[in-house]
């Protein structure tokens, strides 16, 4: 359906999807979005979430709908995911990337009184005790179970070596660290906050090739040990296959104007989100470069079918 | 207490006030329409809050949770459809009462009790919160293991007189909410390939079909020409509330504490709260056999309960950022986003900013009292419309709420099978609470089990290592056989009180 | 409809069975003995020992497998049941194309008319009802109903 019929978009309300419950930091991240796009484009963004099945049941519905960029979606990092584990066959070839717009990195915490002082001092004592420190943060094959898995693999110990203890997201995973359930909670540095500020936990390590500007005194894995290892969470705002080619310059340029907006950098730096930015093209390169090296670590544990 | 003073100036603002009375009427709305729940209530919430200032912003939520959690009351009493999760547990008394021509008695309770169960649990977060927050945080999966079995062990005991169908009852529940994605290994169960599956039987449609939709279908299979049971229209709503406080405070008591208790601990909020008091009221009642025929004796407590839950949530909100429940997991973020974020630090550093959310939630309490009155008064217009009006609005309601909870057609379906299923079970005798029960607390029970048993290695004992995990173990077993333990002990102690 | 205790006993051992032997098939967690399997077969072990009492209690109190109630012998209640499903059937079918103002009308009129409603006071009322919750939910609580038609 070329040019001419579609010169008049939008013409009425958008749906934003979101694969995920509301109030979670997906949710706030697509409302904010949804708020500066509707002043960009003219007209009513709705949120609308769609969540279950751990991402499947809204990535799904965002993937079905029809591509007349009425309907766009948030897609999160689990799509790059899922299909390896056989859930979905929904993978980047389904969807018309548009923009990347958060990125949130791994990192490692521990108990503020546990003897490690550094990275290495933990990953030796996991290498020394095989089995004993038990991990969690996040579910079965989750992204910071992928997170650890993978850096323990780059640095030569076995990801079975520290057994992971599926949990419902970071806040029961950093709960049963300091309830002294789990030696070990991976998950990203804004989920950790409270309890890093409140000196219960501390953060060994952040899995990014820059350091956070929330906490600059955690180190990266880099620097500590020389492994090139990184892996975070991230969130892009996408549209189902074949959407027009001028709505999708229209969507990329509004959502580019959006990502220096300083509305949106201010939300999300007082949320403690990390910000990265690639649109169209870019971010399709850094979807299918996620995806491969997601592949890569389930295989290693056992999670990829 | 120079920073009280601040704190009620920050407070008694126009801006405050106004965000306080309007989150008030939003939430009382949200709050008595199936479907919607108190959480969602304060979801829709967020994007107007971004353009607030910190203090309206926080009053608005705390205003509207409270006001939901009650409102939720209303459409249980008149219709039997819970308008949130929290009024499930006691929809059917209330409903039993309002068919007695005690509507007014039952709604009446319901406004007191909500109000002091929100004081109470304000006066704890006030008094405790960074004690209570200590201790909370101490609770690992095999702590929250055996509160889960404690809660399934309420399932029982809120089931009707025959505990095995209860039990069954109990069992389907726990069976549903196995299916999907939604478990600890991650892996797809009883989906058979379909995608809306894997997302799980969601509990809210479940709820709905199960109460109100059988309802509809016994209305229509009974004699429509027939007129009605008479229903007397509500009356003096503040009347008996000196005797209720009187008669029921031991109930009311214990209510808020229970519910205080569930809110505190992070991960179970207002719902569970009114299941577990609903159950112990009916345990220690000296008239158990009243229960379900229209007894305000429950409905007291779990009403004190669920609304006291709200003010227990805080705790390890405010202190550690970890939510006590899923409407606290929403404010977290908006916390941060207000640059109040929680810790202890927040209470050293701006304690007039957490003062002023105390006053707020004391005046959302007493702000309660007002506004529930005359959101009671007007929907007490629904018992003047005829039925067969009413009836098929009802399910058009359900059929929009159902859909609501995640804007899926799928809703529907698992409206109109529960209602179906629960027409059956009822015609049976086989009680349709504990189901809700266990769809609400199989998840948390099996994610308790398997990360225990994975994190003591598959050693059992591993359930009763940690203090507080074998304190709450030995009182879980000991409510078990004390059915049995108890007529023993009585013939025991017979002689000798005869001698 | 009321069924011996006994009959639905062995509904339930059946059902347990098929779901412990579902379950089996189920995978562990990779290096854990725990997984998705451990729940769902206690679950259905409680229930088939629940079934099992059921089935004993029942069968000393045998009256026949299953008592039909009343009602169950009239056309009336069961075409007023059947128009409840029609009603939600044509909601899950219809509403996405036709749109929520449309087929709440339609379903909301036939009921009203089917229980003994006058037809222009259904049909008035059905409108009303339809508007009032389009509204409120569609725009106050930004539920997304189905737009279909009308509003293109």
């Amino acid at each position: 359906m070329p040019g001419t019929a579609w010169a008049a978009w939008p013409e009425r309300p958008i749906t934003l999807y979101v694969p995920w419950a509301a109030g979670g930091g997906t949710d706030a991240t697509a409302r904010v979005i949804g708020t500066l796009l509707e002043k960009k484009l003219g007209q009513p963004v709705n949120v609308v979430n769609r969540d279950g099945g751990s991402g499947v049941v809204g990535h799904t519905a965002i993937a079905q709908a029809a591509p007349d960029g009425y309907t766009i979606g948030i897609a999160t990092v689990e799509i790059a995911m899922m299909h390896w584990q056989g859930l979905t066959k929904l993978s980047f070839a389904d969807y018309t990337p548009l923009a990347l717009m958060n990125l949130d990195p791994a990192a490692i915490q521990v108990k503020a009184d546990a003897p490690y002082k550094t990275i290495k001092d933990l990953v030796a004592d996991i290498k020394k005790n095989p089995g004993k420190l038990k991990a969690s943060g996040t579910g079965q094959g989750g992204i910071w179970h992928l997170a650890l898995a993978g850096m323990l693999t780059d640095l030569g110990v076995d990801p079975t070596a520290s057994p992971w203890v599926p949990s419902k997201g970071a806040a029961p995973g950093l709960q049963d660290l300091v309830a002294g359930g789990v030696a070990i909670a991976a998950c990203s540095l804004p989920e950790a906050r409270s309890l890093i500020d409140a000196k219960r936990v501390k953060s060994l390590v952040i899995m990014d090739t820059n350091k956070s500007t929330l906490f600059p005194d955690v180190p990266t894995l880099k620097a500590e040990t020389g492994s090139d290892w990184t892996m975070g969470a991230w969130r892009g705002i996408v549209a189902p296959k074949g959407l027009p080619a001028d709505i999708t310059k229209k969507l990329i340029d509004a959502l580019d104007s959006i990502y220096k907006d300083k509305e949106y950098t201010g939300f999300m730096g007082k949320q403690g989100y990390g910000i990265r930015y690639a649109g169209g093209d870019d971010f399709l390169k850094f979807w299918q470069d996620s995806d491969k090296s997601m592949g890569v670590v389930m295989k290693k544990v056992g999670l990829a079918k | 207490m120079g920073s009280v003073v601040q704190a009620m100036e920050l407070v008694m603002r126009p801006d405050v006030l106004v965000a306080i009375i309007l989150a008030s009427a939003f939430g009382l709305f949200v709050g008595a329409i199936p479907g919607l729940t108190a959480t969602m209530a304060i979801a829709l919430l967020v994007p107007v809050t971004f353009f607030m200032d910190p203090l309206p912003a926080i009053g608005a939520m705390i205003a509207c949770s409270a006001m939901a959690i009650f409102a939720g009351d209303i459409p249980a009493a008149l219709l039997r459809i819970p308008g949130t999760p929290a009024s499930a547990a006691y929809a059917d008394e209330a409903y039993a009462m309002t068919k007695n021509g005690q509507a007014d008695l039952s709604l009446g309770s319901n406004l007191l009790f909500s109000a002091i169960g929100g004081l109470f649990g304000t006066a704890v977060l006030i008094v405790a919160a960074p004690t209570l927050a200590e201790i909370a945080l101490q609770f690992s999966s095999f702590e929250f293991f055996w509160l889960c079995l404690l809660g399934l062990t309420c399932g029982v005991f809120i089931g009707g007189n025959n505990p095995i169908k209860g039990l069954i009852s109990l069992f389907l529940g726990l069976l549903v909410a196995c299916v999907g994605l939604n478990n600890p290994a991650g892996v797809p169960r009883f989906t058979f390939g379909n995608v809306d599956l894997m997302g799980g039987i969601d509990f809210i449609p479940a709820m709905i079909g199960l109460f109100a939709i059988s309802e509809i279908i016994r209305y229509l299979i009974s004699d429509i020409s027939a007129v009605g049971t008479p229903q007397e229209v509500i009356g003096n709503l503040f009347k008996g509330w000196g005797t209720m406080i009187r008669k029921y405070w031991r109930q009311q008591l214990r209510g808020n504490i229970t519910g205080t208790i569930v809110g505190i601990l992070p991960g179970a909020g207002a719902d569970i709260a009114a299941w577990v008091s609903y159950a112990i009221s009916k345990r220690f009642s000296k008239t158990p056999e009243k229960f379900g025929k229209g007894h305000l004796e429950g409905i007291v407590e779990s009403t004190s309960s669920n609304n006291a839950a709200l003010g227990g949530a805080w705790v390890p909100a405010l202190v550690f950022g970890i939510p006590g429940d899923s409407i606290t997991a929403i404010v977290i973020g908006v916390l941060f986003m207000k640059n109040m974020n929680p810790g202890p630090t927040l209470f050293l550093n701006h304690p007039e900013q957490i003062y002023a959310v105390f006053v707020i939630f004391i005046i959302a309490n007493l702000l309660m009292v007002p506004l529930g009155w005359a959101a009671i008064k007007g929907s007490k217009q629904i018992l003047r419309v005829p039925r067969h009006i009413l009836m098929p609005c009802i399910l058009m309601f359900c059929i929009v709420g159902s859909f609501a909870i995640n804007n899926a057609i799928f809703g529907i379906v698992i409206m109109l099978a529960f209602g179906v299923v629960g027409f059956l079970m009822e015609e049976n005798d086989i009680p349709v609470a504990p189901a809700i029960l266990g769809i609400v607390l199989g998840p948390m029970v099996e994610q308790a089990f398997v990360t225990s048993m994975i994190k003591s290695d598959g050693a059992a004992l591993g359930f009763f290592e940690r203090p507080i995990a074998a304190g709450l173990g030995v009182v879980t077993i000991f409510v078990w056989i004390s059915p049995f333990l108890v007529p023993f002990i009585k013939r025991a102690l017979r002689p000798a009180a005869q001698a | 409809m009321r069924f011996n205790d006994a009959i639905i006993g062995i509904i339930l051992i059946v059902g347990a069975v098929a779901v412990y032997l579902y379950a089996r098939t189920l995978p562990d967690i990779p290096g854990q003995e725990y997984g998705a399997a451990v729940f769902p077969m206690i679950v259905a072990c409680g229930l088939g020992l629940c079934g099992a009492a059921l089935t004993v209690s029942g069968a000393r109190n045998w009256q026949g497998a299953a008592a039909l109630a009343p009602w169950t012998a009239q056309p009336g209640p069961w075409i007023r049941a059947g128009a409840m499903l029609l009603a939600i059937f044509f909601y899950i079918f219809a509403g996405n194309a036709l749109g929520f103002m449309i087929t709440s009308t339609v379903s909301l009129f036939a009921l009203f008319v089917l229980l003994g409603s006058r037809w222009w006071a259904a049909l008035f009322i059905a409108v009303v009802v339809s508007l009032l919750i389009e509204r409120s939910f569609g725009d106050l609580l930004l539920v997304p109903l189905p737009r279909g038609v009308l509003w293109i």
